[in-house]
Formats: structure tokens, C-alpha cells, sequence
């Protein structure tokens, strides 16, 4: 019987072992896997005249989506205002022939605080954003999986868009 | 097999009740009506029957001024206005204006006691235009009438006469033989006279559903030469389109080649091959149509082919193959439209010389040298055909100067003597011809004429071009629209500026290039692409050594009448909320309506995209302003960002739009902000919807910003909202006054 214990036993430790071995070995690959990469991320300024860029290192697993996700978490900076609003999800994203397609689900439209310039300055934060990386050229924004004829009332969001760089604050 | 029967039919139950459910919906949807860019739907009563819109028949006649006349006996309803007479009878499909009768799906209804007709067949047979976009219909006197179409210039030129001009544009067709032309608001007047189909062409007119427009479709046998520079031009009341000439005729008659154009063109290029003996005639920007062709039996020319040789550049080559030791050459004095080729002799060419940067030589012939630049290097280069060298004509003549190195000359083949002036710059030049006492013909190719300077200042009002030349310049300057454009050809002329060398756009030029227009005679054209409408003015004599010329952006003039105030956002869209609830679109419409006041009273003509607190969607904003033709929109906000701290008021204006939005623009800015004393944020330029897709100067403005407390308390407030009213109305009323 306690010939058999011990055995059970040290059963118990080698497979413990085991098992504890091929986890570490695990999370050694998955750390290896995981690079990161430094992007820009664009908020208001806080008088919203300009946007402005925080650098962020995601993982290029998903480059595209991760710099977004950093783009709706907000700003770290105090001096930078958030441009997307509560409760914003990315539904989809996708890149067509150069043109990123965002599918944002409705609080884009519904949460926004509204305004030429807020608006201006959440649609421009999202098309600099994603127009950082080389295969995008312009945006288009969805909501819902359809095309909106504005977000707040002044845009005309029918068309992808381009960047406008007179938006980006020029360093003192 | 029991199963399957039920499925279907209770799916087919179930089309059926979506198709109830949906069509009732239609039938409660408001249509609305504007006749004449005036809203007047609660008079029509409009709704909508197979998708057509019916309206009540007393308020239409009234409206129009028309007479009506109900026959009880036959159920038929007359209308009578001017010189038209419409009748209607009910459930009869057949509807007669006039002494036609069309036939249609809707036809007067009767409904509780009141008659309804159908609008668009209707309005149409009274001469009006008839437009829809979604559930707005617009009923609109044509502004302008197409009086006769024809051709001009021999076919060169197609002429639309009209009685105004109203917008117009040239649509791109996937078919080159093919040019579409729309112009909108516009009817075809009752004398309507189409004159235009001929052999080569075959016109068709038609409506644009929906859209009050008119699309002339000018369909041709062969490629259509449609000139982008030269496109369209508005000369008084005509549209007219340009054409490229064509061949017409080639004809062998006493001894003489006549080719025959229906316009002008240029002098071609000609040289001669051999196996078989043949002269080659290429001819710039003249199109192959169809032509006759009259060659009887000769002892000069064997046979004529004709071709398209290139579209782009477009050049007709005409190849004639010549029986053995018989001569051809050009007349050089060829009547307009035509080139002449006569029986001509061997002549003998004496006396190469240079002096004064003149090269001179002569000839026994009254012959023409084809001359031409080449380069990399730089030469003049001088055929001459149906020629031998004679006397004092030595293979090299060694100059060694400032712009010629030496000169040569050489047996091209048996019948061509080829002249080459090796330079050390790019030269223009000149050709004369003049007969000297023992009767031969002195040739004398001045070198000169060279582009020495060219400039471009950005004078932020206004932007100045400077050219100096080194010889006296005839030139010419045509102003385009459509896009906007200047175009400058410099006559005797080579291009001698690369492309690299041209100073970059500035100020209102946007892009510039220049280019040979033609070789023989030399001709550079410059084209100035603006960024919209402008006006110059030229401070240089012309033909002179230098151009200079000062651009304006030019004021448009605006046809329409009525200033549109668009209070922002409305009903189920509050716009910005601010903090203590204060919702934008409640201050949009409040300050709208104040302008409006203030500018009814000072006799302007004025209308408000919404008068109540009601959604309406940006394209209907915009589609209305445009189907009143207004002259301005302002379209009236309230700001908000996400923080704040954020403050002041700001103006947009559209800058891709061909009009003054930005002085109107600057203008309202200046006003608010001497008015409220919020911090300027300034005019920017950006596509807004509303501003980017209405046709008149249209700005948007953000008084103050909603989401800052102390604005939000300010907005509230009446005498702020009297202070920004009064100082949009100053704007406006300082942009009409510049601008009128």
C-alpha cells in the first residue's frame, strides 16, 4: 500500500512537473509570438482646434484593430481629449483597394457630443489614425455595416475620406 | 405533397401582406410639393398613387393661373391657360393637351368631392419642368428655352441657340463617338428647330427623369475629335461646341492636287519615300470623314490612300503615290481650307549664308522649306523637297558664335536637300520668302523668339504672371471655364522651358503647363488651370516682348434671387446638448428666423430650409436651395467638442467650390466676431455636406460652442442671439454690396 502511495505520488509530482514545463515553455512561445510594434495615435487637442499624436506599442497580431482599440480607450495625456465617444464599438474592419472600411457600431452616431468641430475632430482622428499605415489611403466609415450620410449633422460621410494634415498641430 | 402546398401558400399570404403593409405605408408618406421653389403642400394635398404624384386640380390651376372648367355630364375636367389647353376625364387613361393626347398610368380622380390629377403629366403639358429626389417633388418654369440647334463653321461647330443660358456640363460618355451634353432647367421651345444630323452625325434629345434637365446626345460615324481645351464656350445666348475640321474632298483637276477641308487647318508636314516613289502628307488636327475622292487618269499621281494615321495627336495622313520623275509640291499660298499640290520642277538651291542670326539661302522655285526644331542637340532642321544644291552651298559652314555653331547641308535623298543649323540653345525662328531682281527666291530663317523669363507671384489678392521674350511676340489669350482656365499661345514660338523650369502653381493657379500646339508655324500654348472662377487683366502691349498679367478671383455672378438660412439639426436630431440641457437646434432656428426678419425687411427674398422643429436630412437641405437657385446659403449652427474648455466661434466655407463662399465666409466672421467678442477659431475650409453640394456661395457658421458653460449661458440668452443675427445680416449685406 504505501509502496503504491509513493508511487502515486511521484506520479503526481513528475506529471505536476510536467505540466508546469510545458506551460512555461508555452508562455515562452506565445511572448516570442507577441511583437510589438509603435504607432500613432491621434486626439483633440483640448481648445479642439488641432489633433495631436500619443505613441502607443500594440501587438501587430492585429495592428489595425489594436491601434483603433487604442484610439477609442482615449488619450493618456491630460492635455488630449478622447474623440470617440462611450460605449463605441468596432464591428469590422476590413481594407479594400487602399480604402480601410470601419464598421463602428450606432453609439458612434448616438453618444457623439455633436458639433462641426467635434465632429470634424472624431472623424479626422480615426482617418489619421488608420492612414498612418502605407496600404491605407483614405477611410470610410460605417455604421451598422451602412454607409451614413453624416455622423453629426455636417459631414458628408457618403465618400471615404482622406487625411487633412492642416488638422495635425505643427510642433512649436 | 399537402405540406409543401401549404408552405407555399401561406409564403404566398405572407408576400401579400408585406406588399399591403407596403403599400399603405407609401400611400402615408408625405409627399411634398414646390412649385416654383415655394412649399406647397399643405395647399396640393399630395400623395401618391403607383408612385406618381396626384395633387388636388383647383389648387394646381390656381397656382398657375390657369382657368378650370368642370363638365359634370363626361366627368372631364379643363384647364386653360395662355395658348394650352389640358383636359382630363376620369378613369380614362388618355390625357389631351392640346391636339395631342398622351397616354398615362394616373388620370383625374375624384375624392370626396374634390378633383385630383396626376403632376407631372400635367405640369409637363403647361411647359413645366418636372423634378423629383425622394418624396419631394419641384414644378419649375424652364429657366432658359433650347431655340435651334445646327451646325456652323461647315460642320466645325455645333451651336446651341438659347434664349438663356442656364448650367450646363459636358458628360463623359464611355463611347468616343459619342458626346453628351446636359443643361439643366431648360425646355425645348415650341419652335424648336434641329438642324444637325448630317452624314457624319445624328443628334437625340431627352428628358432626365426626374430631374428637370435636358441631355443632347451627339452621336458620330467616327471618333468624335471633342477638343478639351477648346470644349465648350458660351458666346452670348449659344452653347457652342467646337469641333475639329474635317476632310472633305481630294480632287485632281488641271495638273493640281486639291485637298479640301470643311474648316482651316495647319500647314501639314511633308516628305518624300521611296519603292514606291511616294509623297507623304501629314495634317494636324484634321479628322477623316467621309470624302470624295476625284483622281482620274494622270501622269503625276498613280493613286491616293487616306488614313487616321494618329488620334492623339489627331493627324490625317494622305500618302500620294507619284508616277517616275514627275514633281510635286505644295502651293504655299493654298486658299483657306485647302492645301493645293502642283506639278513643280527640280529646283536648285545657291547661296547657304548666316549673318545677323539670319540663315539665307536661294531658289529657283517659290518653294516652301518644312523647318523644325530637334534636340539633344538643339538644331533647326530645313527639308527641302523636289531640290538640288547648286552653287555656294558647301556641306559645312563653320559659325562659332553665341547661338550657332555651324550650319549643314546635305543630300537628304534624290529629291530632298536637308539644311541642318547645329545651335547651342534652343532658338524660335521665322520664315520669309522674297523674290529677288533676277526673279529667283531669297529664303531668310531669322533665329529668335525665346522665352527669357517667366514668373508667378502669389500678391495674395491676386497673382501675377510675367513672360519676357526675346523678340517681339504676337499672342493670344483666351479665358475657359468649366474647369476654369487661362490659355496663352505665344505665336513663332518653340517650347524652349523644360517642364522642370516652369515656376510652381501659386496663389489662384493651380496647376500650369505648356506644350507645342503646333510646329509649322511655331506655336506654344501655356494653360493656367485656376482653382475657380477668376478675371485678369493685362497691363502689357500686345504683340510685344513681354506679358504681364494680373489674375483675380473673379466675383460669379448669381443668378438666383433668394438668400437660404439653414437652421442646423431639428427634430429627433437636437444637434449639441449643453450642460444644463440647452439644445443647439432650438438655438439654430431662433437666431435663423431673426436673420430671416431682419433681411425680409431690408427687400430680400429669403427662405428657411425649416421653419419648424422638424428633421430634415442634409441632401434635402441641399437639394432644396438648389432647386430655388438661390444666390446665398448660410447655414446656422451651434459648436460642441468633447471638452469643455473649448471655445469661440468659427466660420466653413466649401474650397473646391467655383464661387466667393470664402469672402462670404471672412465677411460673416469679421461680423460675429466684432458682435459676440468670442475667441476667433477662424474660417476654415472644409467639404461640409451642406455647403459642399449646394451649387450658390454657401458657409456654414458655429456661433459660440453649446458644450462650454459659459457659452451655453451665453447662447441662451436673446440679446446674443439678436447680436448674431444682426451680425450674419451685416455679413451678407457686405458681401453683396462687393460682390454686386
Amino acid at each position: 500500500m504505501k509502496i503504491k502511495n509513493k508511487l502515486v505520488i511521484t506520479v503526481f509530482i513528475l506529471i505536476a512537473f510536467a505540466i508546469a514545463f510545458s506551460f512555461f515553455q508555452r508562455n515562452d512561445r506565445t511572448e516570442k509570438q507577441e511583437e510589438l510594434e509603435k504607432v500613432l495615435v491621434f486626439f483633440a487637442t483640448r481648445d479642439a482646434m488641432y489633433l495631436e499624436a500619443e505613441e502607443r506599442a500594440v501587438n501587430t497580431s492585429a495592428l489595425y484593430r489594436n491601434t483603433m482599440e487604442e484610439l477609442i480607450n482615449g488619450p493618456a495625456n491630460s492635455t488630449l481629449s478622447p474623440t470617440i465617444p462611450e460605449g463605441v464599438k468596432l464591428l469590422n474592419l476590413e481594407v479594400e483597394a487602399g480604402t480601410a472600411l470601419l464598421d463602428f457600431n450606432r453609439a458612434l452616431a448616438e453618444n457623439h457630443w455633436g458639433g462641426s468641430t467635434g465632429e470634424t475632430l472624431t472623424i479626422y482622428s480615426i482617418v489619421h489614425t488608420m492612414t498612418q499605415f502605407p496600404p491605407i489611403k483614405k477611410v470610410q466609415i460605417l455604421l451598422d455595416g451602412k454607409k451614413v450620410e453624416t455622423l453629426a449633422g455636417h459631414m458628408d460621410l457618403l465618400a471615404p475620406l482622406e487625411p487633412d494634415h492642416h488638422l495635425i498641430k505643427k510642433p512649436q | 405533397m399537402g405540406r409543401k402546398s401549404t408552405l407555399k401558400i401561406s409564403g404566398l399570404v405572407l408576400i401579400a401582406l408585406i406588399l399591403l403593409a407596403s403599400s399603405s405605408v407609401l400611400a402615408q408618406q408625405q409627399v411634398r410639393v414646390f412649385i416654383n421653389g415655394i412649399d406647397l403642400t399643405t395647399e396640393m394635398k399630395p400623395y401618391l398613387v403607383n408612385n406618381s404624384v396626384m395633387v388636388s386640380a383647383r389648387a394646381f390651376a390656381k397656382t398657375l393661373g390657369a382657368e378650370i372648367k368642370w363638365f359634370a355630364a363626361i366627368k372631364t375636367l379643363q384647364l386653360n391657360k395662355a395658348n394650352t389647353l389640358i383636359k382630363l376625364m376620369e378613369n380614362n387613361p388618355f390625357i389631351q393637351i392640346n391636339d395631342q393626347t398622351i397616354r398615362s398610368n394616373n388620370t383625374l380622380v375624384l375624392k370626396n368631392g374634390q378633383a385630383f390629377l396626376p403632376l407631372q403629366e400635367v405640369a409637363g403639358g403647361f411647359g413645366y419642368l418636372f423634378q423629383r429626389s425622394g418624396n419631394s417633388v419641384y414644378i419649375i418654369k424652364p429657366e432658359s428655352l433650347v431655340e435651334e440647334v445646327s451646325w456652323q463653321r461647315g460642320g466645325q461647330q455645333l451651336v446651341i441657340k438659347m434664349n438663356k443660358i442656364s448650367p450646363y456640363r459636358i458628360s463623359s460618355s464611355a463611347d468616343s463617338k459619342q458626346i453628351i451634353l446636359e443643361i439643366d432647367k431648360t425646355a425645348l421651345a415650341e419652335d424648336f428647330k434641329d438642324n444637325i444630323s448630317n452624314r457624319n452625325f445624328y443628334l437625340r434629345i431627352e428628358e432626365v427623369a426626374n430631374l428637370a434637365r435636358l441631355r443632347l446626345i451627339i452621336n458620330g460615324k467616327y471618333k468624335i475629335p471633342f477638343q478639351r481645351d477648346y470644349g465648350i464656350e458660351e458666346d452670348n445666348n449659344n452653347l457652342v461646341i467646337n469641333f475639329l475640321p474635317g476632310i472633305k474632298e481630294i480632287e485632281w483637276i488641271d495638273d493640281r492636287l486639291e485637298i479640301r477641308a470643311n474648316g482651316e487647318f495647319q500647314k501639314p508636314e511633308v516628305f518624300l519615300l521611296h519603292n514606291p516613289r511616294r509623297m507623304v502628307i501629314d495634317i494636324a488636327d484634321l479628322m477623316l470623314k467621309n470624302f470624295d475622292l476625284i483622281l482620274p487618269e494622270n501622269d503625276w499621281i498613280k493613286d491616293i490612300r487616306v488614313s487616321q494615321f494618329k488620334y492623339d495627336p489627331v493627324i490625317l495622313r494622305v500618302v500620294l503615290e507619284l508616277h517616275p520623275e514627275r514633281y510635286l509640291e505644295l502651293e504655299p499660298d493654298s486658299p483657306a481650307k485647302s492645301l493645293i499640290i502642283k506639278a513643280g520642277a527640280i529646283t536648285q538651291l545657291d547661296d547657304l549664308a548666316y549673318y545677323n542670326r539670319k540663315v539665307v539661302f536661294s531658289t529657283d522655285h517659290p518653294i516652301v522649306p518644312d523647318i523644325f526644331t530637334l534636340e539633344n542637340p538643339e538644331r533647326l532642321v530645313i527639308n527641302l523637297l523636289n531640290t538640288v544644291r547648286g552653287k555656294n552651298c558647301p556641306d559645312l559652314l563653320k559659325i562659332d558664335e553665341e547661338l550657332v555653331r555651324g550650319i549643314r547641308s546635305s543630300r537628304f535623298n534624290d529629291e530632298t536637300v536637308r539644311i541642318v543649323v547645329d545651335l547651342n540653345k534652343y532658338s524660335g525662328y521665322d520664315w520669309r520668302r522674297k523674290q529677288l531682281a533676277d526673279g529667283r527666291y531669297q529664303h531668310i530663317i531669322a533665329l529668335e523668339n525665346e522665352i527669357e523669363r517667366f514668373q508667378l507671384l502669389d500678391k495674395e489678392i491676386r497673382t501675377d504672371l510675367n513672360i519676357a521674350f526675346s523678340a517681339v511676340t504676337d499672342y493670344e489669350i483666351k479665358k475657359l471655364a468649366s474647369p476654369d482656365r487661362l490659355v496663352i499661345d505665344l505665336k513663332g514660338m518653340v517650347n524652349n522651358i523644360a517642364e522642370s523650369n516652369l515656376p510652381a502653381p501659386a496663389g489662384l493657379v493651380k496647376d500650369l503647363r505648356m506644350s507645342q500646339l503646333s510646329h509649322d508655324p511655331p506655336v506654344t500654348r501655356l494653360v493656367l488651370e485656376m482653382d475657380g472662377y477668376f478675371n485678369y487683366q493685362l497691363y502689357s502691349v500686345n504683340p510685344g516682348k513681354e506679358i504681364g498679367l494680373s489674375l483675380e478671383r473673379g466675383y460669379l455672378s448669381e443668378r438666383g434671387e433668394t438668400i437660404i438660412i439653414d437652421p442646423g439639426h431639428g427634430g429627433f436630431d437636437p444637434g449639441a446638448i449643453g450642460f444644463t440641457g440647452l439644445q443647439e437646434k432650438e438655438i439654430n432656428l431662433t437666431v435663423a428666423k431673426k436673420v430671416r426678419d431682419l433681411l425680409t425687411e431690408a427687400g430680400y427674398d429669403v427662405v428657411l430650409t425649416r421653419e419648424d422643429d422638424i428633421f430634415i436630412s442634409l441632401k434635402e437641405r441641399v437639394d432644396l436651395a438648389n432647386q430655388i437657385n438661390g444666390r446665398l446659403f448660410i447655414s446656422i449652427h451651434a459648436n460642441a467638442a468633447h471638452d469643455r474648455y473649448s471655445e469661440g466661434t468659427e466660420t466653413y466655407f466649401a474650397p473646391a467650390k467655383m464661387n466667393n463662399s470664402g469672402l462670404l465666409a471672412d465677411l460673416i466672421q469679421q461680423e460675429l466676431l466684432a458682435a459676440l467678442k468670442r475667441v476667433d477659431r477662424g474660417v476654415k475650409k472644409r467639404d461640409l455636406y451642406v455647403i459642399k453640394y449646394t451649387n450658390m456661395a454657401a458657409v456654414l457658421l458655429e456661433l459660440a460652442f453649446v458644450s462650454n458653460p459659459h457659452e451655453e449661458t451665453l447662447l441662451e440668452s436673446d440679446l446674443f442671439r439678436e447680436k448674431a443675427a444682426l451680425a450674419i445680416f451685416k455679413g451678407i449685406e457686405r458681401y453683396i454690396k462687393e460682390t454686386e
